[in-house]
């Protein structure tokens, strides 16, 4: 496997394979988003309980699943990153916080929609709100740590130590959180054996969610080609992309 | 020099130079007191609310003061030079990094939590209760601390980097307010109080175990 993986520690090379990617994944995870949001918002039916507002669902579920994905994937890079000191691994960490970040404003947002309706209120310091909101926070923290230095080598090593750190410490804050106060709904799909929720709701969902994966891997993805042009910018191979 | 010898020298060369610079440990515990009379003026001297809030404010206050004192733990040394001599001296990275986290635990962390007495007159809170906020301010203190030393490592070699102090580490921090307040909440019903406390100093032990190598990377890494 490392005889295959090896090649794509040059910038080059990775730059290369991270635009192919874009390329592939970037259509099938517009059309994914397309049909799980249309088949969603417009044909599955409505619940008995909740009405048509449910509907945000289709949505929020996804943004809030990779918003904790995400977080996690960046930590596990810049755990990688710290480890082997593969400096390609400190970009993809920078390239993935503000696609979190933007997943967990979309998480809280669509929450505080359904929340008006729902619960009458547009925030309640309810666990699963608390903690996303920190997570939030903890993106802006790794973003923002990155940018206060203006030798981005640097900015981009105390990134990935920081997204270590936000990793050991995100289960002690949501465990902290949930002791603290709970009014969030349970997990209705996580359930494998048998999912309280019906076949036709289901099915939008997770193609939803799964969109949602490729959607975050395609921009990763580019974002994260565009920092390897921009740290390589003196380099040949660069100047002879830009001509 | 063997290790103890070494850690008690550097704690011996802290504090004599904090002896030279006393007005510069006084402005924490200044601010501290400070945010302390700004509350009773803001929300008015009605003294049961007062008594309710005092253990929120004294540990909203703390971290403010805390993170008003954070930026000077590397800052100096870095600058003088004295740090990179020390990570050359071939001493284990974490042994200095502890050394600092105690100085500055004993320099800026004590006074303040030992002036949050002033909640007792001040808030007309209740002296038990006061004894209780103590305990979950020391582990709460030396979490600040830990963290802090990690954030203050970071943002060293960093010149914008007073604001983003905060956004580092007032998000990890939210663990040990809850369970501070937990608490707080659970010996003010006079309800036993064991668990969140024990919790509590988990996470003072956890981080004071882990800060220090932690701390010691990020120095290195900002020194090149």
């Amino acid at each position: 496997m490392f005889k295959w993986l090896h090649p794509y520690a040059k910038p080059e090379k990775a730059y290369l394979l991270s635009l192919s990617i874009f390329k592939y994944l970037m259509p099938v995870a517009i059309i994914g988003l397309f049909v799980g949001s249309l088949w969603g918002l417009m044909f599955a039916p409505a619940d008995y309980q909740q009405g048509d507002s449910f509907r945000i669902m289709y949505i929020h579920v996804p943004a809030a699943i990779w918003s904790m994905g995400v977080y996690m994937s960046m930590g596990i890079a810049g755990f990688c990153a710290l480890v082997w000191q593969i400096r390609l691994m400190e970009l993809s960490v920078i390239a993935m916080a503000p696609i979190g970040a933007v997943f967990t404003s979309i998480a809280l947002f669509t929450g505080a929609l359904w929340g008006k309706p729902m619960w009458g209120a547009w925030w309640v310091w309810d666990a699963r709100l608390t903690s996303e909101l920190i997570l939030l926070f903890l993106y802006l923290g790794v973003f923002a740590l990155f940018h206060s230095f203006d030798d981005k080598r640097y900015g981009a090593k105390a990134a990935c130590i920081l997204s270590v750190i936000g990793m050991i410490n995100v289960p002690i804050i949501h465990y902290s959180v949930e002791w603290w106060n709970t009014l969030h709904q349970g997990a209705s799909i996580t359930k494998f054996d048998k999912p309280s929720i019906a076949g036709e709701m289901l099915w939008p969902l997770l193609i939803n969610i799964f969109a949602c994966m490729l959607f975050f891997m395609a921009l990763t993805a580019y974002r994260f080609a565009t920092e390897v042009l921009r740290s390589e910018s003196h380099r040949k191979w660069v100047l002879q992309i830009n001509k | 020099m063997s290790y103890s010898n070494f850690f008690y020298q550097m704690l011996k060369r802290d504090l004599q130079l904090a002896k030279t610079q006393k007005h510069e440990l006084g402005l924490p515990v200044l601010f501290f007191i400070l945010v302390l009379i700004l509350f009773p003026i803001a929300i008015g001297p009605e003294g049961g609310l007062l008594a309710r809030l005092a253990p929120s404010v004294g540990w909203i206050a703390v971290i403010l003061a805390i993170l008003i004192a954070l930026p000077r733990m590397f800052a100096e040394d870095y600058e003088n030079g004295w740090l990179e001599q020390l990570f050359l001296s071939g001493y284990p990275g974490s042994l200095i990094v502890t050394a600092r986290l105690v100085s500055f635990w004993l320099l800026y962390c004590l006074p303040l939590i030992l002036s949050s007495f002033l909640l007792v007159p001040f808030f007309s809170f209740d002296l038990g209760l006061w004894w209780i906020l103590l305990q979950t301010l020391i582990c709460g203190s030396i979490l600040m601390t830990c963290l802090g030393s990690l954030a203050s490592a970071l943002l060293v070699s960093s010149r914008k980097g007073s604001g983003v102090m905060a956004l580092l580490i007032v998000p990890l921090l939210i663990p040990a307010v809850i369970f501070a307040s937990a608490a707080q909440e659970a010996a003010s019903q006079a309800l036993p109080y064991t668990s969140p406390m024990l919790i509590l100093f988990a996470l003072a032990v956890f981080a004071l175990t882990v800060a220090p190598i932690a701390t010691a990377q990020a120095l290195r890494l900002n020194l090149g």
